[in-house]
This record gives C-alpha cells, sequence and structure tokens, in this order.
C-alpha cells in the first residue's frame, strides 16, 4: 500500500504519533531550558511551555489513538450489522 | 409488509451517522474543552514569560495546570463517550441475534411473494427466493422505494 494513502487513511493514528514524538521533544526542551537557567522566574516559562506543553501533546496522541481504535470497533460493528446476515432491527416484528 | 418510506428514511439516515461513535454535541463537548485548555496554557506561558516576579509566574504556572486538567477532562470525556456507544452497539447485536433467532420460525420469507425484500438493518435488496435471505426475518420493499433510497441490489440473485 501507498504510503501516502496509508497516512491519509490512518490520519488519526499518524497525527497521534506525531504529537508523541513533538510532545517528547517539547519536553526535552522545556528541561534542556530549565538547566540552562539560574533563574525560578526564568525557569517558570520552560516549564510551562516546554513541560506542560509536551504533557499537552502526549495526552493528545494518547487521546487520538484511542479514539483511532474506538473508531476501528465501531466500522467493524457496520460491517457486521451491513453484512447481509444479521437481524438488526428489532423493530421490524 | 411493505416498509414506509419514512422508516426507510429513518434507517438510511441513521446509517448515515455511522461514521464514529460519538454525536455532535459529544464532539462539541471535546472540541470546546481542547481548545478551551490550549488558549489557558497559551494564556499561561504568555502571562509567565512577561513577568520577573516568582509569586505572579506561579499563578500562571496554576492557569496552566487547570487548561491541562481541562484539556484532559475533555478528552477523557470523549473517550468514555466513545467506548460506552461501542459498548451499546454490542449489547443490541447480541441481543438483536437472539431476538433473530426467535424470528427465524414464525416468519420465513414466501418464496412465491413478488416484488423486492429486505432484511431490516442492511442496505440490500433481494429476491424472495434468494439463499441469502433464506430463514432470515424480511420485509417486502416497492421498488420505487429501494431505488430512491439507494439500496443496491443483490449480487446473487440480481433482482
Amino acid at each position: 500500500m501507498n504510503v501516502l494513502h496509508w497516512a491519509r487513511v490512518q490520519w488519526d493514528r499518524v497525527s497521534a504519533a506525531v504529537c508523541v514524538v513533538l510532545g517528547v521533544i517539547a519536553l526535552l526542551l522545556g528541561w534542556r531550558g530549565v538547566g540552562d537557567e539560574a533563574l525560578t522566574a526564568q525557569q517558570l516559562p520552560y516549564i510551562i511551555s516546554g513541560g506542560i506543553g509536551g504533557l499537552f501533546l502526549l495526552i493528545l496522541g494518547g487521546i487520538l489513538w484511542l479514539s483511532a481504535d474506538l473508531r476501528d470497533e465501531w466500522r467493524k460493528l457496520d460491517a457486521l450489522e451491513r453484512g447481509g446476515d444479521e437481524y438488526v432491527d428489532a423493530s421490524a416484528s | 409488509v411493505t416498509v414506509t418510506a419514512g422508516r426507510l428514511a429513518t434507517h438510511v439516515r441513521a446509517s448515515a451517522r455511522r461514521d464514529a461513535p460519538w454525536t455532535i454535541p459529544q464532539l462539541r463537548l471535546a472540541v470546546i474543552g481542547g481548545v478551551l485548555g490550549l488558549v489557558l496554557l497559551v494564556v499561561s506561558y504568555l502571562g509567565a514569560a512577561g513577568s520577573a516576579d516568582v509569586d505572579t509566574q506561579l499563578g500562571w504556572l496554576a492557569l496552566a495546570i487547570v487548561g491541562l486538567l481541562v484539556f484532559a477532562s475533555g478528552g477523557g470525556a470523549l473517550l468514555l463517550f466513545g467506548h460506552r456507544a461501542v459498548l451499546a452497539r454490542w449489547a443490541r447485536l447480541a441481543r438483536t441475534r437472539g431476538r433473530r433467532r426467535a424470528h427465524l420460525t414464525s416468519r420465513q420469507i414466501d418464496a412465491d411473494a413478488s416484488g423486492l425484500i429486505w432484511v431490516p438493518g442492511t442496505h440490500r435488496v433481494h429476491r424472495a427466493e434468494c439463499q441469502l435471505v433464506a430463514g432470515k426475518a424480511v420485509e417486502y420493499l416497492a421498488e420505487t422505494d429501494a431505488d430512491a433510497h439507494g439500496l443496491t441490489r443483490c449480487e446473487v440473485c440480481a433482482p
């Protein structure tokens, strides 16, 4: 399968992976920024942008990945109900 | 039993909502949480970077943590709603399988019937004698209704 096509189909998982990578980078940059500064007042902006911003991206990546799993399961249920051998609508009786 | 146009339209509309396990209000809630959290984070960073006073900056840090919690709550709610919807749908599928078995003996296909038949919940119409719907609970459907609602013809019996 073409990589671009795969990325388009799996956009949510690709986005999740990108967010996790960016989150780790943000945490590392924040850690480095805090390490380079001696004053607390200069360290705190790094904690907010790098630390909390990195956590923000990591959480976003997790949400995107888990929501992709939920969508996959939803599509499987669709396939089961549309398969032609399922009697879905109980009100037909 | 002939399917009314209204009932079929309801079925088609329900199918169109099956892209994801969330409703629009649930998605809206999650997006609002995410955007609000992001805004709080950016504002906190700008506030902390624009101040040299540690006490003031700690206030901005607290606001950033609140933003992170708001964002995580929105995302968590989204996953919870989705998980519950998937579980409910699995349960419904299991229930209808049981009901289907119970109906098989009482609602067999009339092989002499004319017109198209439709198994509720599916997207194909069949001939009455089609083996794919043999023994299933079905409803009779006018040809014009099937075309009007975009139901596809069975490739096996080719009605």
